[in-house]
């Protein structure tokens, strides 16, 4: 793959970044990412350099905003409230304090786990318990990825199959 | 050790010589509990109580490790049936394992539970197995932390999702004294995957042992992130097969030298460290690996392998040990089982007095 900023060297640095909420992915080659102040001997899992990083934006634009409205904007609520973690907490230690954090934290954490895991989306088992809308959502994501991946290999004979197969999941309604 | 058939020897080394293990660790947390570093005592406990009761038909002989002594510990850490971080002392951690100490769940780690099935050998599918059908088991009495989109929730963001760190143990000599270990982990990290030495920190990796491990848990299904592991856990052991063949052909002296001379420090010493005692038995391991050490069998070098380290040692001696009486003893030990063997064959031990 080339880099696609000087379409020349081969891209070897892959980027992905959440913007309004989506992940947008970036492949560039070693002198492009560098000229764009990409550190790209950082070592992707340095979970504590990241979260220092983070540290550091996140006090910028805490100086930039007022009180953010809760579950909305780039900040969330300073405390989770379910367990009582407060987001410094969570940046110095790298560990959140209960599986709540995640939604208290989402606009904090799905950065995180994108540039750690390069992905948002889970695609592994589900526990039996899970509801039926969990399961679909699950089944759905892991049906679009396989769709997509039909589409670029141009097996649209099993993209033709798998749309079925996503239209026919429970509460699905067709078009994404 | 009682003498093997020569085929029987054969199958060991071709089952275990590179690959000694795999394993499989599940990380699972209880819905709308705090996650043990955050959790107060009583929630702790009460994680304890119930995870142990959902893993009482399954995994019956359990044990609470923060009364535990610490030489038992230590020696729980050493059969890597516990973590590191649950050799430090830390309220309600707990150890539910079977019988056969091949499947086990930490309770109260960095996570409420951490599941774990091991399997001897190149077997990361079946270890998916044992680890799957015991989530499945505790599950249907316990109520996991599970989001559609993040999938499995987990106290670190690195094992979100699947939860799923699947390892295998390799012993890849070859690959050290050839200088190409290091060009296979820069790229191995590249594929999402990490290898790290399994003794001592950092890159020093302590007797040419390392473990293979996946890096991503999140936006593959567990099948996929064990078939690419299994891949290139089978394409490195190719690579090691091939640099011992050099080794083997290329610099026959230096190799035959360092098995010789790994086999006469373990008979002959007075005081061994637990560092030396791998790193020589490790040499031995390669030795024996190429044919050029007769007289003493895989089995009996991995059983040392473990036997020497410090917990070990002191549980079969029923006492605690300083650092000195320590490497006395464990000289000793591979006096008894490696200083009296029947006389060297190889060419560069008919020297020996």
């Amino acid at each position: 793959m080339l880099c696609q900023n000087c379409h020349q060297n081969e891209a070897t640095v892959h980027l992905t970044q959440i913007v309004d909420g989506k992940a947008e992915k970036y492949h560039l080659c070693e002198a492009c990412a560098e000229q764009k102040g990409i550190d790209v001997h950082a070592d992707p899992m340095d979970l504590s350099g990241m979260m220092e990083k983070l540290k550091h934006q996140l006090d910028h634009l805490k100086d930039e905003m007022a009180e953010p409205a809760v579950s909305a904007g780039p900040a969330g609520p300073a405390t989770c409230p379910s367990c009582g973690m407060t987001r410094t907490e969570i940046l110095k230690k790298g560990r959140l304090g209960c599986d709540r954090c995640y939604e208290s934290f989402a606009a904090e954490m799905l950065p995180v786990v994108v540039s750690l895991q390069h992905a948002d989306q889970h695609l592994g088992k589900v526990p039996r318990r899970a509801s039926v809308r969990m399961r679909t959502s699950v089944e759905q994501a892991r049906l679009r990825r396989e769709l997509d991946q039909a589409v670029a290999a141009e097996n649209y004979e099993l993209a033709a199959k798998l749309r079925d197969q996503i239209k026919a999941l429970p509460g699905e309604g067709g078009s994404p | 050790m009682s003498p093997r058939a020569p085929d029987e020897d054969a199958a060991y080394r071709e089952a275990y010589g590179i690959v000694l293990s795999s394993r499989v660790r599940l990380a699972r947390n209880l819905r709308g509990l705090p996650f043990p570093d955050r959790a107060p005592p009583e929630i702790r406990a009460e994680v304890r109580r119930r995870v142990q009761a959902a893993a009482r038909a399954a995994l019956p002989f359990q044990e609470l490790l923060a009364d535990a002594p610490s030489l038992r510990r230590q020696m729980l850490f050493e059969d890597h049936l516990i973590s590191r971080h649950l050799l430090e002392d830390r309220p309600e951690a707990a150890l539910c394992l079977n019988e056969a100490r091949t499947q086990a769940v930490m309770i109260n780690e960095e996570d409420h539970l951490r599941i774990q099935a091991l399997r001897p050998g190149l077997a990361l599918r079946e270890a998916w197995a044992d680890a799957d059908a015991l989530d499945d088991a505790l599950e249907a009495q316990l109520d996991y932390a599970f989001s559609s989109s993040l999938g499995y929730l987990t106290s670190c963001p690195t094992n979100v999702g699947t939860g799923m760190r699947a390892s295998a143990m390799m012993h890849l000599p070859g690959l050290v004294l050839q200088n190409e270990m290091e060009p296979i982990a820069n790229g191995l990290g590249k594929i999402g995957l990490t290898v790290r030495g399994r003794w001592g920190e950092g890159t020093a990796a302590l007797g040419h042992m390392f473990q293979v491990s996946n890096q991503l848990t999140l936006g593959l299904a567990e099948e996929r992130i064990l078939a690419d592991l299994e891949e290139i856990v089978k394409e490195i052991a190719e690579h090691e097969r091939n640099a011992r063949e050099r080794l083997k052909r290329e610099r026959k002296i230096f190799v035959e030298d360092l098995a010789a001379r790994a086999r006469g420090v373990l008979a002959a010493a007075r005081l061994m460290t637990a560092q030396e005692a791998l790193e020589r038995l490790s040499e031995l391991r390669l030795g024996i690996a190429l044919g050029l050490v007769k007289g003493i069998a895989l089995p009996q070098v991995d059983r040392l392998l473990l036997e020497v380290q410090p917990a070990h040692l002191q549980t079969a001696a029923g006492r605690l040990m300083g650092t000195e009486e320590r490497d006395a003893a464990r000289a000793a030990r591979l006096r008894a089982e490696l200083g009296r063997r029947p006389p060297a064959q190889t060419k560069s031990e008919k020297r020996t007095p």
